[in-house]
């Protein structure tokens, strides 16, 4: 179960959105991320949904992958739909009990919001399942450089995050193998009250916590003995190149961005 | 009647993904009371799958693993009693610990059965000093004690629940020769004086030579041989083609046999490996 979430998952590749520079990337999806939330109407929000179902077909990536990982977070998508149901009141009422009432404008707020989210959670996968934490942490570092200028310290903070990155995975097998430890001991992690289940998660946590420190130990030791100082100074192994790849998906993440406005005013809008 | 049985076992990690390692095909296999078994095999060829199957911490995707004659997937309750009559340390113990004290730590498996504090008191005590640990130690942080005292009350944790069957996931792994020795014979004497089965994974064939009665040998997810030390080990050949080693002294008459000499090839222990040699010897027939 805990392996089953995937999302910040890095799954290599050599499709087209693998190749793309990390920073066109996450400008991109950026840029997208904040176009869902300007779709207006379903024309706007479908164009949007198809765009990035698309470019998830060229990364070559599994359907199944994708679905798998959204399946964790379907409560949540449904939760936020219900509610909408019972907020919105637009349009006719189609059912009524006591003061709860659906009305169909209702209805097609609790679908466009889940839908909104999909998406949202779909670009955010791009990014992750294309890029290796590498190459996202290189390009939030260059991006974030200008902040240099204000004496942020960039390299540090982008250190902090591959190495947080890195060690998800590995955090999550040694969740699995605690686990799996005290419950050879007998421990019981699906029974009894809500105090009894945060107590039973004593025998996992304290471990982990203890092990994580060890090891964050080691991993300094480790970077201090092959010298390192920190950003000042550092040359870069590999180079990041904008090439024509990412000038056409620019252009054509720009192109969507402006037929959404597009649409927005074509038709009438939901929001 | 074995104590413990596993029939036809089957299972997959990660199915449909390209993470497939580790898996069972279809492994059968009986445990008998009071034997030690070592079990060997190469990276990924099962062995921890197997051992995780043997106390219920997976489920397997076909096939039936019996304890005591009982199907323990039949209910939870089956399951919760194989928990703890087939006591699973796992490989580096030591990351478990989590109580501020040892006997704490020790008392966590006999908590969870729901024993009485004179009980739990009474077992930690009696497992401690199987360890080969003082009383002295109940009272310290787990965490302020050296590598091999930490897995010493790591194993006592398990040897607590009193398990009919013991478990024991590379025990030795990452102990100096000095810790690794005295702590086979910690298990040795166990298996002695409780005549509880002792099954345990290990890398290392010496190890197995020394303590185990009886040994299987896993290759991509089926047990490939089992039986006692001496017929396994006189397979040399072809436990090093699986990829597996051999104990230094059966690859040493290995070679005298590939160079010509007409020596013994079961040779598993120095001991019996001078013997032979001197026999060899005293025949006389060596060429130059």
């Amino acid at each position: 179960m805990v392996k089953d979430i995937t999302i910040g998952q890095f799954f290599p590749g050599n499709s087209f959105i693998h190749k793309l520079d990390a920073r066109a990337k996450i400008l991109t999806c950026f840029a997208l991320i904040i176009f869902i939330f300007i779709c207006k109407n379903f024309v706007s929000m479908g164009l949007m949904l198809l765009f990035v179902a698309l470019v998830y077909a060229l990364t070559r990536l599994s359907p199944k992958l994708m679905i798998k990982s959204l399946k964790p977070l379907l409560p949540i998508i449904l939760l936020t739909s219900v509610l909408q149901l019972y907020y919105n009141n637009n349009g006719d009422v189609l059912w009524s009990y006591k003061k709860l009432s659906i009305t169909d404008g209702g209805i097609y707020m609790a679908i466009f919001i889940a839908v909104r989210i999909i998406t949202l959670l779909v670009i955010s996968s791009l990014l992750t399942y294309t890029t290796s934490p590498t190459d996202l942490t290189d390009a939030i570092e260059r991006l974030l450089s200008p902040l240099k200028v204000f004496k942020v310290d960039i390299h540090t903070f982008a250190m902090m995050m591959t190495i947080a990155l890195r060690f998800i995975p590995t955090l999550i097998d040694e969740i699995d193998r605690i686990m799996s430890a005290q419950k050879a001991r007998g421990a019981d992690f699906e029974s009894g009250n809500l105090l009894k289940r945060i107590k039973a998660l004593f025998p996992i946590f304290i471990p982990l916590i203890i092990s994580s420190f060890k090891r964050a130990f080691e991993l300094a030791d480790a970077m201090s003995c092959r010298c390192y100082v920190g950003g000042k100074g550092r040359t870069r192994m590999r180079k990041m190149e904008f090439t024509y790849r990412d000038a056409v998906a620019s252009v054509i993440t720009v192109i969507i961005c402006g037929a959404i406005i597009f649409m927005n005013f074509q038709f009438e809008a939901l929001i | 009647m074995s104590v413990l049985s596993v029939k036809n076992l089957k299972y997959e990690y990660s199915k449909g993904t390209p993470f497939q390692i580790g898996a069972l095909k279809g492994v059968s296999v009986d445990f008998e009371y009071g034997e030690i078994v070592g079990v060997i095999g190469h990276t990924g060829s099962g062995k921890s799958t197997l051992l995780q199957h043997l106390n219920g911490l997976l489920k397997p995707e076909s096939g039936e693993v019996l304890f005591e004659n009982e199907n323990i997937w039949v209910s939870k309750e089956n399951v919760r009693k194989c928990r703890f009559g087939v006591g699973l340390c796992f490989q580096y113990p030591e990351h478990q610990l989590f109580e501020s004290t040892v006997y704490e730590d020790i008392a966590f498996g006999p908590k969870n059965m729901g024993l009485s504090e004179n009980e739990i008191k009474e077992r930690v005590l009696e497992s401690i000093k199987f360890v080969g640990l003082t009383e002295e130690y109940l009272e310290k942080s787990p965490f302020d004690l050296s590598g091999g005292e930490k897995r010493r009350v790591a194993i006592a944790g398990v040897i607590s629940m009193k398990p009919k069957v013991l478990v024991l996931d590379e025990p030795t792994a990452g102990l100096d020769p000095v810790g690794k020795n005295d702590l086979l014979d910690l298990i040795k004497h166990y298996n002695k004086t409780t005549g509880s089965t002792v099954i345990f994974v290990s890398h290392n064939m010496d190890d197995v030579a020394l303590i185990a009665d009886r040994v299987l040998v896993l290759s991509e997810g089926n047990i490939v041989m089992n039986g006692t030390v001496e017929e396994v080990y006189s397979n040399g050949n072809e436990l090093l083609k699986l990829g597996l080693d051999v104990p230094e002294i059966t690859r040493v008459f290995l070679k005298l046999s590939e160079e010509g000499y007409d020596v013994p090839t079961d040779v598993y222990t120095v001991k019996d490996g001078k013997e032979r040699l001197v026999e060899f010897l005293k025949r006389g027939n060596i060429n130059g």
